[in-house]
């Protein structure tokens, strides 16, 4: 499935939900089969408390598994197999919050350029506590973003001068709607973690 | 002359234009004791080839030109331009993608002319690069390039700093909180704003943005990200603070002594993310002066200063995981039940 396929299903009314009581529900379940199944996801879910029939947008996201692993490239081999995510939810009741959710962007890493030594950064400190080798391609930090122009396919998260600094290039993996790739870029760093029981250098908040 | 040839690629052809880093490297040795005219000492070549799923699903021509930025104070000109995805992911060898590439630059360096960069001879230069690129494919030889090593680079001064004011600061964010109609809304409100401001003024907007922004790295609000989110990496954390200041000065400080007013606030719901306020500033700036004004960009100058994107200083009281519902009891009903 496309990306714009994908989002489409994702927009359609037809999963507007019959009710709408202003709730929390988890959005997200996370299964990794044969890895510990992390924590469940929260995230606020509400819906048109008038029950005026303006709720915009609702979602049942599910990736399929191969969806995630293929559009985001991670060192992950065959070890990790399916991930599932099953969202279920009715979000906003104002236009103003459907825009938001639907705005676009994109969740990316920062890879290495050339195999070297690359800095670490630690929360909280003032300086990078070291460095750690990459390989070229190795992945540095891993985020999402909606400063990307998708008319240009030109991300403006980072100066190129910041980017060459740290010696990496911005791979954009994913396209998606904010709560889609805020998902991703949760599962990758899981992914990561689980991997190198550490998070990327360049991801510096604690996790 | 310092040349640069970066990329900016989607994940299916990194494997594929690899050797661009080395091929780099050959042209900054080549390139550095040569001259192609008073107005360049920097260029930086930005090779764009994205899978068109990524973009708006349909490939681009090659060198068609999406990004050009020339800087007259440091005489640097940055120059982005597309690569056809299709043609790329098609040629068989390295021969036949830089073939693609000196194509690209070709018809990208015809395009620059409305930089009006007084002394560049791109006559000459395009030569040069196509007998480094030549050189490249004959050699037999084609070693990798250094190991890179990250030098860590000094902020700049706070003494040194123009920054604005910040009642000044806080004022403007005021007004266009007092006059938005969505968060999305007070973004373009914010911009158009700054546009009537001065260009030492909107450079200034930028410094403080980020004094500001370091103010609330503080424990109080990893928890109420923590709690708000289930997780938080560096973007999350990073975009919630750009929220925060959103909402106004009294409220921004007011969260940082006690995360749990969020409840009470619009932020409670999704629209947790202010990732936009970055770019506020280089947005003004463009719509003041023009995609062409060979003036640096505010978060370029501001950088150096303070890097929020590197190191922060954390404040307040650590606290473990265990302790969150029992430190921030209406917070984490408010999301947990």
């Amino acid at each position: 499935m496309s990306a714009d396929q994908f989002n489409a299903q994702v927009l359609d009314p037809s999963f507007l939900p019959s009710t709408a009581n202003y709730s929390w529900e988890a959005i997200g379940t996370l299964t990794f089969e044969g890895i510990d199944q992390p924590a469940n996801l929260y995230g606020r879910v509400y819906s048109d408390a008038s029950n005026s029939g303006n709720g915009l947008w609702s979602g049942a996201l599910t990736f399929a598994a191969g969806a995630v692993v293929i559009d985001g490239p991670l060192p992950i081999g065959d070890a990790v197999a399916a991930v599932t995510v099953a969202t279920v939810g009715a979000i906003s009741g104002t236009k103003a919050a459907s825009d938001y959710l639907k705005s676009q962007g994109v969740q990316y890493t920062l890879r290495a350029k050339t195999s070297g030594n690359f800095p670490v950064f630690r929360f909280g400190s003032a300086l990078p506590s070291g460095t750690q080798f990459l390989n070229a391609g190795d992945i540095w930090k891993i985020g999402q973003t909606v400063q990307f122009n998708f008319a240009t396919g030109r991300q403006y998260r980072y100066p190129q001068s910041q980017l060459d600094a740290w010696g990496v290039q911005f791979v954009p993996e994913f396209r998606g709607t904010r709560p889609q790739i805020m998902l991703t870029e949760k599962m990758k760093i899981w992914q990561y973690i689980h991997l190198y029981d550490a998070l990327p250098a360049g991801n510096k908040v604690p996790w | 002359m310092e040349i640069k040839l970066n990329k900016e690629i989607s994940f299916d052809l990194f494997k594929k234009l690899e050797f661009i880093d080395k091929l780099s490297r050959l042209l900054r040795l080549n390139f550095e004791s040569k001259s192609f005219g008073e107005s360049i000492h920097s260029f930086c070549i930005v090779l764009n080839s994205l899978d068109p799923e990524m973009g708006i699903g349909q490939d681009f021509d090659t060198g068609v030109v999406i990004y050009k930025k020339y800087i007259k104070s440091k005489k640097y000109l940055e120059l982005h331009f597309k690569l056809n995805h299709h043609q790329i992911k098609n040629a068989v060898s390295e021969t036949g993608i830089l073939e693609i590439v000196k194509n690209g630059l070709q018809s990208a360096l015809n395009q620059i002319n409305d930089l009006s960069i007084a002394s560049f001879d791109i006559e000459m230069l395009y030569r040069e690069f196509s007998t480094v690129v030549n050189h490249y494919l004959s050699s037999e030889v084609k070693t990798n390039p250094p190991i890179f090593i990250y030098e860590a680079h000094n902020s700049v001064e706070f003494e040194s700093v123009e920054d604005m004011d910040e009642i000044v600061f806080w004022e403007i964010i005021e007004q266009s909180k007092d006059e938005r109609d969505s968060y999305q809304n007070q973004i373009q409100i914010l911009i158009e704003k700054l546009c009537f401001l001065d260009e030492e003024s909107i450079i200034g907007f930028e410094y403080t943005l980020r004094t500001i922004l370091e103010k609330s790295a503080h424990y109080n609000i990893l928890a109420a990200s923590r709690i708000m989110h289930g997780v938080v990496s560096n973007d999350h954390f990073l975009y919630l603070r750009c929220r925060l200041i959103l909402e106004g000065k009294e409220f921004y400080f007011s969260v940082i002594d006690n995360p749990q007013i969020i409840v009470d606030s619009e932020i409670s719901g999704i629209e947790y993310s202010g990732e936009e306020v970055l770019s506020i500033a280089d947005l003004a700036f463009i719509k003041k002066f023009g995609e062409t004004t060979d003036k640096d960009l505010p978060r370029s100058i501001a950088g150096g200063y303070l890097n929020y994107d590197e190191m922060e200083l954390i404040k307040g009281d650590i606290w473990e995981e265990e302790e969150l519902s029992s430190k921030y009891p209406r917070l984490w009903n408010y999301y947990h039940t």
